[in-house]
């Protein structure tokens, strides 16, 4: 407590330190004479300040505590409140940290969902995501972090097995630079690679229930990879974030462009290669900015390029935008949406049909529009738009045992609207209903269906806002 | 197309020229360049300013008018602080929500926490209302305490003296100026605190604020909060908490209400509507409102606020 009381005098004292050989340098004996002086009274009236506030107790919590004699009657409330907790009066609270924080931080979403299909009557209850996260920093030049999670895929048409466990896997475990000069950082390990806008953010942060299909469909579920970005903000008076990096391969799952079948699962198209050389990486690029076009509306705008060769050659390029509008303590409106291409060519691992070489593609859209009244209603409304040509394996007798590749082709529309309530900062409640139409069958025999989710977030622990352009 | 130099003289001259053209850069900002200096709420670029005079450049990140829970996370935040030779914060979980991203963004190494250009102002601060028991059933709790310390004008002249202290380490040739400055608000704010306080004398104000704001307001002019419109930090009301609020505002008398210039003020009217209380908007920051265009200014507009 003692030491806490002195701090202020510490600055000066520093200011002192720091007075002290610059002017000795010069020899002016006297000035500095002076300049001690002038430091001496500016540290006495810290001190007498400080004296003043541990008279009226502002400064000191507890009554009879070392710093304050004769506290305040204001101050009955606090230290009548510390009584009844049973702390021990005279101990120091507010700063002293306590051993457990040097403890990396930890914090738990956990994402609750369930959904519905109308044309397959299916309704599913799952744990989506029972995410744990720990953060620290290593020490003065790096911090790291590490997700851990248990959960079940959203998949609104498929039946459940109530007997199969949810999966607990690594999300993300990445080292990331902090002392980087020139607005540098590096990240290595695994993790959500910076593409595209929504891929890479967790399930339960997304301004609506699941991840749109063009990013579902053309990334492979969220950005995951292992490897090494860099990015950088430039010095220079605009704010742009650039980022490059180079992991194993990008996306949670293979992309359907790369051989997604029906079933959930995934099985090469193209044939890969036999080992992983530097040229069988993937390498991506972002560029993002945001612009504050007034006070209190931002323009966020980014761009984003892929290009991998593992199973086959596969490219992949995008744009993205987001238009939010602030009210002081109030509304929020945002729009946003992102645009994405993609291509996966390569020779096929059933070279059949005549068939030797060919490409799988995919284009595709989303834009949603979304509107926050005061602290808690949320309602939006989301449009999706994807056109696919994909490679699947086929019998060409009839049977099971795949012979050949078939091509197939699907345009899929949505249209969702969702509606979010916020009780806390650390909760949320989110009924969406999405109707899709496609031009093959989706669920079950049907070419369009209508699925309603309903999703409960909570967040425990540690709750960080982000930067994120 | 360039041509390489071929004479290894002018090469070597030219080699020269590079580092040399960036001490003189580094000299340009060492040599009478203002101190770019960035602080978190308003109220800290007024002390800033006022103790600086033209010796800093300062700019703050939040404008005084956004809830402190909610302030956007502005691009030209990131530059300014990317800039800057010195941050200044409130600390004690007033800035969780902008500042640890902001300054992670920047990545100017020099105002990391812990680095001479970071200064935390809470420091040697005791907060009030530190919980015993960290648990969000009591809803969004500030763990290190009650962080609303800008409304004792005392805590004022410490932070204002606090700042000098910094900017004297960070330029010592200016320090007697920072001094003089320093001691001449601290003064300015102690003569106003007087007034201020003589106009609470005689008075039992009693009120009910939107979220828990005034705490070391209250220690300094004896005024008494007697309920929060928010049922717990950071919850939004819901009737029955109005209600059993209502009728607490009846039985008790209570007949002011004083609500945070960026809550909405729905709620607040019909509670004065129910109990005939009567409902001030009032600046909790610097800049909240065209009257707290400083320090002062704003102290000013909420002691009328609770006086009136």
């Amino acid at each position: 407590m003692l030491k806490r009381k002195t701090h202020p005098t510490l600055f000066l004292t520093g200011a002192a330190i720091a007075l002290l050989p610059l002017k000795s340098a010069k020899g002016a004996d006297s000035e500095m004479e002076a300049l001690r002086k002038q430091v001496e009274t500016l540290r006495q009236s810290v001190e007498s300040l400080q004296q003043q506030l541990n008279r009226t107790s502002l400064a000191v919590p507890f009554a009879g505590g070392p710093i304050s004699g004769t506290p305040a009657p204001g101050a009955a409330k606090n230290s009548d409140k510390n009584s009844e907790n049973g702390s021990p009066a005279g101990a120091p609270r507010g700063h002293i940290p306590s051993s457990s924080n040097i403890n990396p931080k930890i914090s738990i979403a956990i994402d609750a969902v369930g959904s519905y299909s109308r044309e397959r009557d299916n309704v599913r209850l799952t744990p989506r995501a029972a995410e744990l996260v720990f953060e620290a920093s290593v020490d003065p030049f790096a911090r790291a972090y590490l997700v851990v999670n248990a959960g079940s895929e959203l998949a609104p048409t498929d039946k459940q097995n109530p007997f199969a466990e949810v999966v607990l896997g690594l999300e993300e475990a990445a080292i990331e630079t902090t002392a980087l000069p020139f607005g540098l950082q590096v990240k290595a390990g695994q993790f959500f690679a910076d593409f595209t806008r929504l891929g890479k953010v967790h399930p339960h942060d997304l301004p609506f229930v699941d991840h749109p299909p063009v990013i579902e469909t053309l990334v492979g579920g969220e950005t995951k990879g292992r490897g090494v970005e860099l990015n950088w903000v430039p010095p220079i008076g605009k704010y742009v974030r650039f980022t490059l990096g180079v992991v194993d391969n990008l996306g949670a799952e293979r992309s359907s462009l790369a051989g997604a079948d029906s079933s959930g699962g995934s099985t090469a198209i193209f044939r890969a290669s036999e080992t992983r050389g530097f040229g069988s990486l993937t390498y991506y690029g972002r560029a993002a900015s945001i612009f504050e076009l007034t006070d209190s509306m931002f323009l966020h705008l980014g761009a984003n390029t892929l290009r991998g060769r593992d199973e086959g050659t596969r490219t992949l390029w995008g744009g993205d935008a987001k238009l939010v509008w602030q009210r002081p303590g109030g509304d929020e409106a945002e729009v946003g949406g992102e645009l994405l291409s993609g291509r996966q060519t390569g020779n096929l691992s059933y070279p059949l049909n005549g068939m030797e070489e060919t490409a799988a593609t995919g284009n595709g859209a989303y834009a949603y529009a979304q509107y926050r009244i005061g602290k808690s209603w949320t309602p939006g409304v989301r449009l999706d738009y994807l056109r696919t040509r994909t490679l699947a394996e086929a019998d060409s007798t009839g049977g099971t045992t795949p012979d050949s590749i078939e091509s197939s082709e699907e345009t899929r529309r949505a249209l969702s609207g969702y509606l979010g309530y916020q009780f806390s900062e650390y909760q949320r409640l989110r009924l969406q209903f999405s109707y899709i139409r496609s031009n093959t069958a989706i669920a079950g025999e049907s070419k369009h269906d209508l699925q309603a989710f309903f999703q409960w977030t909570i967040l425990l622990g540690n709750h960080q806002h982000s930067f994120k352009p | 197309m360039i041509r390489p130099i071929k004479h290894k003289g002018l090469r070597r001259f030219s080699l020269l020229l590079c580092p040399a053209f960036f001490v003189l850069l580094e000299a340009g900002n060492l040599w009478g360049a203002p101190l770019k200096v960035v602080t978190s709420v308003p109220d800290l670029a007024d002390f800033t300013r006022r103790v600086g005079g033209s010796a800093v450049e300062v700019s703050s990140l939040a404008t005084g008018k956004e809830d402190p829970h909610a302030v956007p996370l502005r691009p030209s935040s990131v530059i300014k602080i990317r800039a800057a030779d010195l941050f200044i914060q409130m600390g004690l979980g007033m800035e969780h929500a902008y500042a640890p991203a902001l300054l992670a963004e920047a990545r100017n190494l020099k105002l990391q926490p812990g680095r001479d250009g970071f200064l935390d102002l809470s420091e040697g601060v005791h907060a009030l209302e530190v919980p015993v028991s960290l648990d969000r059933a009591g809803g969004d709790v500030h763990p290190q305490g009650n962080p609303h310390y800008n409304l004792d004008p005392v805590h004022a002249q410490r932070m204002v003296l606090a700042i000098a202290a910094k900017l004297s380490a960070l330029a010592p040739d200016q320090a007697p100026q920072f001094r003089a400055n320093a001691e001449a608000y601290t003064r300015e704010i102690e003569e106003k605190l007087q007034i201020w306080k003589s106009r609470f004398s005689g008075k039992n104000v009693r009120f009910v604020s939107y979220h828990r704001d005034f705490a070391y307001f209250e220690r300094r002019f004896g005024v008494k909060e007697e309920g929060t419109i928010q049922p717990k930090p950071g919850i939004e009301p819901g009737p029955k908490h109005i209600e059993t609020l209502a009728s607490k505002m009846q039985s008790a008398g209570i007949k002011l209400i004083v609500k945070e210039s960026f809550y909405g003020d729905r709620v607040p009217r019909e509670l004065g509507l129910r109990t005939g209380a009567t409902v001030v908007s009032v600046p909790i920051f610097v800049g909240a409102t065209p009257e707290a265009k400083d320090y002062v200014g704003m102290m000013e507009s909420l002691v009328s606020a609770f006086t009136r």
